[in-house]
């Protein structure tokens, strides 16, 4: 193929509608080449938008399996910017790049195990550090939120903007409801949060949090997705 | 009314102005579930859709979908906005995914069968005017019926169909070079019709 045929290939490129080998050597002539990069992105997204036309309702199972498994999915560590200058050494770069980036597959790909317990150990560390922090802060305080609903527990450090929330006895509430904490200062009421009681999750809740000024802590169940201003009487409710 | 045993609270989103895609997957980069749990809600039905319509066999497609949203995860911080939109990032990788799909089925399959392909040929004008009636979007379709018919039979064959540029030619019977500008000329046109200016 020559050189001025190759410019051709930005359309079937973009459409995912070349040979591996024609790939390969477009992909090449595409990393020096600023016509064919703007083109494409403009094909890209014009292949993007016909793509969207096919929307069709996914399977409604499909989201809590895609949920659980990035559960236990790693994210990849960012990659520094690609060369973009016609240069022999970055073509070599982004050769090797590639490779780095094959070989980080592979290596995925076998130490599967490892990288779920890593990531969990990572998330329990992080998430520990943060519960210690508030725990071992000067200035932490415990508050008991309780009513005819339940009673939750909050302890919550100013300096650190940070709350643990631990629901002891807490209602059964519908799908489409959630709780939500609110901070009540000189008669009026601060959206502090949105919780959903759950039996999976063996920790507790960490959230920011803004204490000042603040003399008591209540709880509503509100609609999904929450409320500015409570909608329905507290169902719990504590002094600070 | 009080449960018998104790539960534990997990926080969940809410409140204020719904965040920009990027925003979204800003979150997503540094590893907010609840974030990913909206960017699923945004792109399910457009990732399965497309996934579904190369594919045709639901299964299939919802594997596809599947592997879609995981790799979105796994590559978020990756992801360079300079380059390019979200929406187009994920649509891009849900195509070439179900092209790899498909082309990995088409490599296992015998040459008997890929010759019936080429002989249900005629058909396609009826598998178009299919794919035209399920568009949701006004817009593109109007952009879709601008092109000739020939630019569409292209882009349809290669985009919706999965095939190869080569693939698209022999199922036409045009010389390739006809098809390459079939699909350089009409996709110059739905972009322009479109708006797109990456």
């Amino acid at each position: 193929m020559n050189a001025a045929d190759i410019h051709t290939l930005a359309a079937p490129y973009a459409l995912n509608a070349l040979s591996d080998e024609e790939e390969r050597s477009f992909e090449a002539h595409l990393a020096a080449c600023d016509a064919c990069q703007q083109e494409v992105a403009e094909f890209r997204e014009t292949a993007a938008a016909l793509g969207a036309a096919a929307s069709e309702p996914s399977p409604p199972d499909l989201r809590a399996r895609v949920l659980a498994e990035i559960d236990v999915t790693r994210q990849e560590a960012p990659l520094l910017p690609p060369p973009r200058q016609e240069s022999r050494g970055a073509r070599l770069r982004s050769v090797a790049m590639s490779v780095a980036a094959a070989a980080v597959i592979v290596i995925i790909g076998l130490t599967t195990v490892v990288a779920r317990l890593d990531s969990r150990i990572e998330r329990l560390e992080a998430r520990s550090a943060e519960v210690y922090s508030v725990l071992a802060a000067e200035d932490t305080r415990r508050v008991s939120v309780e009513g005819a609903g339940g009673r939750i527990e909050v302890i919550a450090s100013p300096s650190q903007d940070r709350a643990l929330v631990i629901g002891h006895e807490l209602p059964t509430i519908a799908d489409d409801q959630v709780l939500e904490l609110w901070i009540i200062d000189d008669g009026t009421a601060r959206p502090a949060g949105l919780f959903r009681p759950t039996d999976s999750d063996r920790s507790v809740e960490l959230m920011a949090f803004d204490l000042s000024g603040a003399e008591m802590l209540a709880v509503t169940i509100e609609p999904e997705g929450g409320s500015l201003q409570p909608t329905s009487e507290p169902i719990m409710a504590g002094e600070i | 009314m009080p449960s018998e045993r104790s539960r534990i609270l997990r926080s969940v989103p809410g409140h204020g102005a719904p965040l920009s895609d990027e925003d979204l997957f800003g979150r997503v980069a540094r590893g907010d579930r609840d974030a990913f749990a909206e960017l699923y809600d945004r792109y399910s039905d457009r990732v399965f859709g497309l996934a579904r319509k190369v594919l045709r066999d639901p299964s299939h497609a919802e594997e596809v979908a599947q592997e879609v949203f995981v790799e979105a995860w796994r590559q978020a911080r990756r992801f360079d906005a300079q380059r390019g939109s979200v929406a187009t990032w994920l649509m891009t990788l849900a195509h070439r995914r179900a092209v790899d799909r498909v082309r990995s089925e088409q490599a296992s399959r015998d040459r008997d069968e890929r010759v019936a392909v080429r002989d249900q040929a005629p058909d396609y004008d009826h598998v178009a005017e299919k794919v035209e009636t399920r568009f949701e979007h006004d817009q593109v379709r109007r952009a879709l019926t601008e092109l000739t018919d020939l630019q569409r039979e292209a882009i349809e064959l290669a985009f919706y169909g999965g095939n190869t540029h080569r693939e698209v030619a022999e199922l036409l019977e045009a010389p390739l070079g006809t098809v390459k500008t079939r699909l350089r000329d009409g996709l110059i046109k739905m972009r322009d019709n479109l708006g797109v200016t990456a």
